[in-house]
């Protein structure tokens, strides 16, 4: 009886999950599916096509831009998600603090999530551009006295500006997370003499796991598939040094005539981000289970 | 939120609020289930009916609503899609097009110059669902065209009848195999050369240089008075490998292009001297060549920082945006010794084409013969800062009065790169070229790795 009571219970459910589920196979699965039978073809995205089965695999191998492209977004990815998730804990744990223009300052910390990433690219542009520059010759600094973007640094700035604009959203993120956390627990750890370093890799941490796992997977997830803000500031040069995957995907697969080659690549960036997902996922979830 | 819940269950000590509260919502929601939940199931049933309906519904308007744009409009006269690759020229395009409109009583024309128009394009082959007359320039993706068999051959008309031959040749070059066959009408052709500061070159009393060695000379002549010589625009991909084009024309071996797609001959070979010229220009470039992009390097050269730049003719309405007063004029790049072999660099800026399968291919003609009427293609050519394919129609501004001669004695070179294959990224290449050096890398490694990389993208990219 029970279990009867149980399956009926959820045709409200269904109903809210199975048009979703229609349009995100719609536009989602089977534009995947035809992407992969694709990338086993040499179609060009028009015309005739041919059966070419794993060439355009073996070929990416051979690519050697596709290794220094699959490099840089690889360390970009590790180095923004890491930069990210300690500045916006650090600034989650500051805001959730006692202090004076709380609210205000949380609206502040998530204004540059409110604006569009290419809007921020196209500001720092003329801020390395012009801007950092005369600063630089002011200071008589050397290194700054030119544009960064143009230089084997570039990188840095487009780290910068990621880092600066996703710190936003995942402090919200672990804002929410501080609230869960009950006050009380702080004062009978205060009671039994813990101080504030000790007190947050002991209690608050462990407390919020769960946050900390999804904001990890989430933000790896984004900046491998890293892209406006590699087009509106650097394009992806000098040469091909700031050249994300999905940069190299689009621009080669839509004006460069690679389309099934490109496709192939696309297959393989999802296998990459599914596969360090699901590796963050494991190792993070038995860190949670540790703590419970 | 699970997580979150569960967890306050098991540390029961801690927080005991919730967990009751929990127990109690539970209780109630068993209670409450089996009253409602039965004579509820069949609208529930009902409605998800209705609810999947629904998205069909949207599904299927979706897609037939896109075609109704097409065809008859309610008046009779056809609708007939023009596509045009230039944001820049929309404003002069749309004034033509008008006066078109007005004039015609069977068809009307609609422009569509989208935001990264190649890349719009090409979705559109995919589809299959072509624009009616289509406006591009003669490079890649105008070969693609020619192969895509969707541009109609307009071999047996007479609207190619006054284009000069040297256009029409770079046309057919252009074309995949490069047979005779004329997918598209010239219509407009861009110059390249240098962009020079008069009032600099007059200040310092240097002459028009002819030869390579002259040009150096002349950047020795500004350095040594403290003025930049070149301002070159790096960070921008387009403008990155501005010189390239120029000194291929003089340098490369006659019908290289072709030949190396023959694989009869390599990059590695015959372009060393391109590339360490190049690098000579750079010597001569402002500081920061490697940060400026376009719209910085146009704006410095408007406010006189530096004494030339190598660029396009396009480029001249954008210094002008900044300086409308600047007195500047354009010479041809002297890419060698031999004064012979100094010519204007030409590229085909303006191709018209038509859909095979458009919907009324006499209007669209006629549209074609409109657009080739001397008025308006003067109109179009003055706005443009552009160059008619046809002899008879000049560009009378004064600002490119310096290659003129060359022009009418036909000294005129073509575009190299439009004849690469699709995707070759000569700037990517060039700017890694540049970053290395800038970077203090050994100069003959260098310049030997980057035809190696020229080499090794051409073979990836002609597969």
């Amino acid at each position: 009886m029970r279990k009867r009571a149980h399956i009926s219970s959820s045709y409200a459910y269904y109903l809210m999950v199975i048009p979703i589920m229609l349009i995100f196979i719609g536009f989602h699965t089977f534009p995947f599916l035809k992407g992969i039978f694709y990338s086993l073809t040499d179609w060009k995205g028009y015309g005739e096509w041919n059966f070419t089965g794993l060439q355009n695999y073996v070929q990416l191998l051979k690519d050697s831009q596709v290794g220094q492209v699959y490099k840089f977004t690889l360390l970009f990815s590790a180095g923004a998600t890491v930069l990210v998730n300690v500045l916006s804990l650090f600034l989650a744990c500051a805001l959730n603090a006692k202090i004076k223009f709380k609210t205000t300052l949380k609206a502040i910390y998530f204004l540059p999530y409110m604006l569009g990433i290419l809007i921020i690219g196209f500001v720092f542009n003329y801020i390395f551009a012009n801007i950092l520059p005369e600063a630089g010759k002011a200071m008589g600094i050397q290194a700054l006295s030119v544009n960064l973007l143009g230089t084997e640094y570039a990188w840095i700035g487009l780290l910068f500006v990621t880092v600066w604009q996703s710190a936003a959203f995942n402090t919200m993120i672990y804002l929410s997370g501080l609230q869960t956390v009950d006050r009380d627990l702080y004062e009978a750890a205060a009671i039994d003499g813990c101080g504030g370093v000790q007190r947050f890799f002991r209690l608050t941490f462990p407390l919020i796991a769960p946050f900390f796992t999804i904001n990890m997977v989430l933000s790896g997830k984004n900046f491998l598939m890293a892209f406006d803000q590699v087009m509106s500031m650097t394009d992806g040069g000098p040469g091909i040094l700031t050249t994300t995957i999905s940069v190299m995907i689009y621009k080669r697969g839509f004006t460069g005539g690679q389309f099934s080659y490109q496709s192939a690549n696309a297959v393989v960036l999802f296998l990459v981000i599914a596969a360090i997902s699901l590796f963050q996922m494991k190792v993070l979830e038995r860190r949670e289970a540790k703590y419970q | 939120m699970i997580y979150i819940i569960g967890r306050d269950l098991y540390n029961e000590n801690t927080s005991i609020r919730i967990p009751e509260i929990l127990k109690n919502k539970q209780i109630l929601l068993k209670t409450e289930k089996g009253l409602w939940e039965r004579s509820i199931q069949m609208k529930i049933k009902k409605l998800m009916l209705l609810g999947m309906a629904g998205v069909l519904v949207c599904f299927l308007s979706a897609g037939c609503g896109a075609k109704e744009e097409d065809g008859e409009q309610a008046d009779g006269k056809t609708t007939l899609e023009f596509f045009s690759n230039k944001q820049e020229s929309i404003a002069t395009l749309e004034k033509l097009i008008d006066k078109f409109n007005a004039e015609n009583n069977t068809v009307v024309v609609k422009l569509n110059a989208p935001a990264d128009p190649d890349t719009v394009l090409k979705t559109r082959m995919a589809k299959g669902d072509m624009p009616d007359i289509i406006a591009n320039i003669g490079a890649s993706l105008f070969t693609e065209l020619t192969a895509s068999g969707f541009l109609a051959d307009l071999t047996d008309t007479d609207l190619y009848k006054d284009i000069n031959e040297v256009y029409m040749d770079m046309m057919y070059r252009a074309n995949e195999g490069g047979e005779e066959v004329v997918y598209g009408i010239p219509y407009a052709a861009n110059v390249a050369g240098i962009i020079y500061n008069k009032d600099l070159f007059e200040q310092y009393q240097m002459e028009i240089p002819h030869t390579w060695e002259a040009l150096m000379e002349v950047c020795e002549g500004f350095q040594e008075n403290g003025v930049v010589p070149f301002e070159m625009m790096v960070k921008t991909a387009w403008t990155s490998y501005a010189p390239w084009n120029a000194l291929v024309a003089g340098i490369q071996p006659e019908d290289f292009v072709e030949n190396r797609k023959a694989g009869k001959t390599s990059f590695a070979d015959t372009h060393k001297e391109v590339v360490e010229k190049m690098s000579i220009l750079a010597d001569y470039a402002q500081e920061d060549f490697m940060g400026t992009s376009y719209e910085d390097g146009t704006r410095n050269f408007a406010n006189g920082e530096a004494a030339m730049m190598i660029a396009n003719s396009a480029a001249i309405p954008e210094i002008q945006k900044n300086n409308p007063d600047m007195n500047l004029d354009v010479f041809s790049f002297p890419s060698t010794e031999e004064e012979e072999k100094t010519k204007v660099i030409q590229g085909l800026d303006v191709i018209l084409m038509l859909n095979k399968d458009c919907e009324d291919m006499e209007g669209a003609k006629e549209f074609i013969r409109f657009m080739q009427e001397p008025e308006n293609l003067q109109l179009y050519i003055d706005e443009q800062a552009s160059f008619s394919c046809v002899s008879e129609i000049k560009q009378s501004s004064r600002y490119v009065s310096g290659i003129q001669e060359d022009l009418n004695n036909d000294k005129i070179a073509v575009t190299t790169d439009y004849y690469y294959p699709n995707g070759l990224d000569i700037g990517a290449v060039m700017s890694e070229f540049y970053l290395n050096k800038t970077a203090g890398a050994d100069e003959a490694a260098n310049v030997e790795e980057t035809l190696k990389k020229l080499d090794q993208q051409f073979d990836v990219m002609n597969n």
